[in-house]
């Protein structure tokens, strides 16, 4: 393996605990093996009716899943929240002392916005009955980091970033700097988002889901499909880490943040801003592009975003030079949780040396020059790895993690 | 309907729908440009057009075909494609 | 020798939407100077039948419809109007320049107008009732999002939703961006709207003054305090590295020294127990501007009428400063609260320690604490050290010291 070096007093920032919630069911490793053995999560959803709709699919979590996990007092975002974490903060082998000046960041669009639809549904066709606003104070995402707080009892710095589809990546971004500038040792990073009415209406009416599982990089794609997780990554200082005898999953390398600045739901088509963004994390982490084999994409499946995608990728990497899968099309998109569980799966990739498939990959576009996986996991011994997220409103996010063995 | 009735309702969606301010949208003549070149129309604004022609006009309109925007060209090849989905 | 602060930024130019108008610096001086509450009873929707009516709002005729905001909602567009005030305040409208500036908004609400407004359309027509052109808007990151292309910001950009005080995180988070060398310079809003659905939901919560008791008002720190008195707003900032400002030759308004912020576990919606003498948020934002408690001399507090908030937060400035400790001070009873705010609040710091203006808590008749000093009379000489200080129910805590730029020889006396 190739070597990087850091010095003593450099604070650089590693990965010691993940904790993970997905259409797979509760759990790091049956999340992994599910990556692993490509198997697609995508079917029908039932959380709510869908008649009427273009697209009635979704990667939704098994019931028998949800109904053990928290309380059915708590909102279901919550739930899962506190199940991602509580397996992370155990995995890390963080003690409650730890936790009280822990940074806590967790990114999500919807919140608790599921049960609030139920409220402002029941008002619209009754509005002289009496019901029950108990969703409401959990409707915000800010609630769910509050919960976690609470629950875990953690006392550092908190923010609940919404950067819609890259919330959560921004999360593990700027919990990072929390740790390099020093103004934490510790934090929680990550997202969570459930199936919601809005979210399910809104990209149906924008055309921009599947009627069949969503197909990322093939030539016959029609858009994404819709899923529901949560993901938490506890990330130290590796001093910190050191000094408490904690082995370590991942480094993170470098992140980069960027913005389009060009449209409310479309990505540029020359991608300036996504390649911004993932030259920035190779900076960070003082990489170039061909130390690189793998990249996680954004891969959604919608004709426009995989396109520009493609152009961002060879803009920094050359044509063919990474390979590259969507875990978007194993569990579909998870919104807020995406860029979380996406950088669980791509630390899974550095850890087993298998790199996730991407499904339903049967006529891979012609125009995109890179081998996207299809199908089936792939062995590859992998330096480095990177995750992207490329958001609604233009929000871009690169996180680069490396084998914790090549660091020295 | 006759094209000159399409047209007023598209007129009309695209003010209440689309935001255009209603004198520009009553101002557009036939062949007036739509999109990039002219009013400024983009892919979303076409979208909102089409769940509102979709309502008024009672039709399913078919986004498969990968250069689908080049119906909202003008209010002439949008009216034209009205006609032709009612007409099937 | 003057001590240092760890990390500074300089506060370069301010934009502000509000009750009181559209402005930047001059304004906030203004409303200060003025100490003229807002607060009235509510005319842009009914009101009847609800135990609540007074707050404050913004005209439309602040807002105005033009075709370059032809998608902003009403909350994008307060946004980008007090984020395009405060950059051209900052003098910063070289394309370059922008094009690498970041972007931090706070809200508390986000627009959840548009997201009644776009479930309704489904309600009342169905699939065919959705409008494709309002679901952006749902997300609370549209506001950030559209001011960015309005800007042509490409830097980072981020939007953090906060209780409480929306504004002072997206202050604190800013800071940290330009620490980790994200960005030279970042454009930072709080903004939160009210609307029909929103204001009457709250006052069926009975969050709003007067809770079944006594008279509708605003009085923070008062004994007849009975809850706060809803409001709406855009406050944005430019904070730039000290260096970067000097560089371009922009105006320095005034000096952010510290912004720290942190968490005590509490139930969502609920304060926390604050261990008493303990307030790690205070003491590290005072170490890290090298500042000594006695060198504060005024502080802009979070609450706002809210008995419960209000008796937390003095209790934790008693215990960090004891009896001779800054003069309190509030804005909420001229502007309304909304979770937003804290960036008005920052604004109005930054008049404070450049000029001496500040708010007069003309209201307080019988303060809940003989303990502290509020602020009650105009304050000369201007302090040189300011504090905005916030504290919100789920137990976020924050604490932003101000000061005049260290080359203070822009100062107005």
């Amino acid at each position: 393996m190739h070597q990087h070096h850091v010095r003593s007093d450099e604070r650089r920032v590693v990965v010691t605990g993940l904790g993970v919630v997905s259409p797979y069911g509760h759990g790091c490793e049956v999340y992994w093996q599910g990556l692993a053995q490509g198997q697609c999560m995508i079917g029908p959803l039932t959380l709510f009716p869908t008649d009427g709709f273009r697209s009635r699919l979704a990667g939704e979590l098994p019931a028998a899943t949800v109904r053990a996990l928290g309380t059915a007092q708590q909102s279901r975002a919550t739930r899962f929240l506190l199940a991602a974490a509580q397996e992370a903060v155990k995995n890390a082998g963080l003690d409650p002392v730890a936790l009280t000046t822990a940074a806590v960041s967790i990114g999500g669009a919807g919140g608790g916005m599921l049960g609030v639809e139920d409220w402002y549904r029941a008002r619209y066709h009754q509005p002289q009955g009496s019901h029950r606003q108990v969703a409401l104070r959990s409707m915000l995402p800010t609630h769910q980091t509050d919960a976690l707080a609470f629950h875990l009892h953690i006392g550092g710095p908190r923010e609940s970033p919404i950067l819609a589809c890259s919330s959560s990546a921004a999360a593990i971004a700027t919990v990072t700097d929390l740790i390099e500038t020093g103004v934490v040792d510790v934090g929680l990073a990550g997202g969570v988002d459930t199936l919601t009415r809005l979210c399910f209406m809104g990209f149906n009416a924008l055309k921009l889901l599947d009627p069949q599982p969503c197909r990322p990089f093939a030539r016959d794609r029609r858009g994404m499909s819709l899923g529901e997780g949560a993901a938490v990554l506890i990330l130290e200082s590796w001093q910190h880490a050191v000094a408490r005898g904690a082995p370590w999953r991942a480094w993170v390398a470098g992140c980069g943040l960027s913005s389009d600045a060009l449209h409310p739901t479309a990505p540029p088509t020359d991608a300036e801003g996504a390649v911004r963004a993932m030259r920035e994390a190779l900076a960070r982490a003082h990489l170039t592009p061909a130390d690189i084999t793998y990249v996680n994409a954004h891969g959604t499946g919608t004709v426009q975003n995989d396109r520009a995608e493609a152009v961002a990728l060879t803009d920094v990497f050359g044509p063919g030079n990474v390979l590259v899968s969507s875990t978007k099309s194993l569990i579909g998109h998870t919104m807020g949780a995406a860029g979380a569980l996406e950088a669980v799966a791509t630390i899974g990739a550095l850890e087993t040396g298998l790199l996730p498939p991407t499904a339903n990959l049967w006529e891979p576009d012609p125009t995109i020059p890179f081998d996207c996986i299809p199908h089936t996991a792939r062995p590859a011994t992998l330096d480095c790895a990177m995750s992207n997220s490329f958001g609604f409103g233009g929000q871009n996010v690169s996180l680069i993690f490396l084998h914790p063995e090549v660091v020295g | 309907m006759t094209q000159a009735e399409i047209v007023a309702c598209l007129k009309k969606l695209l003010s209440e729908r689309v935001r255009i301010p209603v004198a520009r949208a009553q101002a557009l003549e036939l062949e007036t440009p739509l999109l990039k070149d002219g009013l400024g129309l983009d892919s979303l604004d076409c979208v909102e057009l089409t769940l509102g022609m979709e309502e008024e006009f009672g039709l399913v309109f078919d986004d498969s075909e990968e250069d689908w925007m080049h119906h909202f060209s003008c209010l002439d090849t949008l009216s034209q494609l009205v006609l032709h989905i009612k007409g099937q | 020798m003057v001590r240092m602060p760890a990390y500074r930024a300089v506060i370069t130019g301010i934009g502000c939407v509000s009750p009181f108008g559209v402005g930047g610096y001059d304004l906030v001086a203004k409303v200060l100077k003025a100490n003229v509450s807002a607060i009235q009873p509510l005319t842009s929707f009914p009101t009847a039948g609800l135990p609540s009516c007074l707050g404050t709002e913004i005209s439309a005729a602040y807002l105005p419809e033009t075709e370059e905001g032809r998608r902003w909602s009403r909350l994008s567009q307060m946004t980008v109007l007090a984020c395009r005030q405060a950059v051209a305040e900052a003098g910063l409208c070289d394309s370059a320049a922008l094009c690498q500036a970041g972007l931090v908004v706070g809200s508390q609400f986000g627009d959840l107008r548009s997201t009644e407004a776009f479930y309704l359309g489904y309600l009342r027509k169905g699939p065919l009732g959705l409008s494709p052109l309002l679901f952006p808007s749902t997300v609370m990151n549209a506001m950030a999002g559209m001011t960015s292309i309005a800007l042509g910001l490409k830097g980072p950009m981020l939007t953090l939703n906060q209780v409480g005080v929306a504004g002072e995180l997206a202050i604190a988070r800013a800071l940290v961006l330009l620490r980790a060398g994200r960005a030279s310079a970042v454009i930072v809003c709080g903004v939160d709207e009210l609307f029909p659905r929103l204001y009457e939901t709250l006052v069926q919560l009975r969050v709003p003054s007067p809770r079944g008791c006594g008279e509708e008002v605003c009085r923070p720190f008062d004994q007849r305090h009975n809850g706060p008195i809803l409001g709406e707003g855009a406050t944005a900032v430019v904070l730039e590295l000290p260096e970067h400002a000097q560089m371009r030759g922009a105006p320095m308004l005034a000096e952010v020294r510290s912004a720290c912020w942190g968490g005590t576990p509490a139930r969502p919606g609920h304060f926390p127990m604050l261990p008493q003498g303990q307030h790690p948020v205070l003491d590290q934002a005072l170490a890290e501007a090298a500042v000594h408690p006695e060198d504060v001399g005024m502080a802009y507090l979070s609450s706002c009428g809210d008995p419960q908030h209000d008796a937390m937060e003095l209790a934790c400035i008693a215990d960090t400063f004891g009896p001779h400790g800054p003069l309190l001070t509030s804005v909420t009873h001229l502007t309304g609260e909304y979770g937003g705010l804290g960036t008005f609040r920052v604004a109005a710091a930054a008049a404070t320690v450049r000029q001496g203006i500040s708010p007069r808590l003309d209201y307080l008749r019988q303060p809940i604490r003989t303990d502290v000093r509020f602020a009650v009379q105009p304050v000369a000489p201007p302090p040189a050290v300011v504090l905005v200080h916030g504290l919100a129910p789920g137990g976020v805590h924050t604490a932003i010291l101000i000061g005049r730029p260290h080359d203070a020889s822009d100062v107005v006396q």
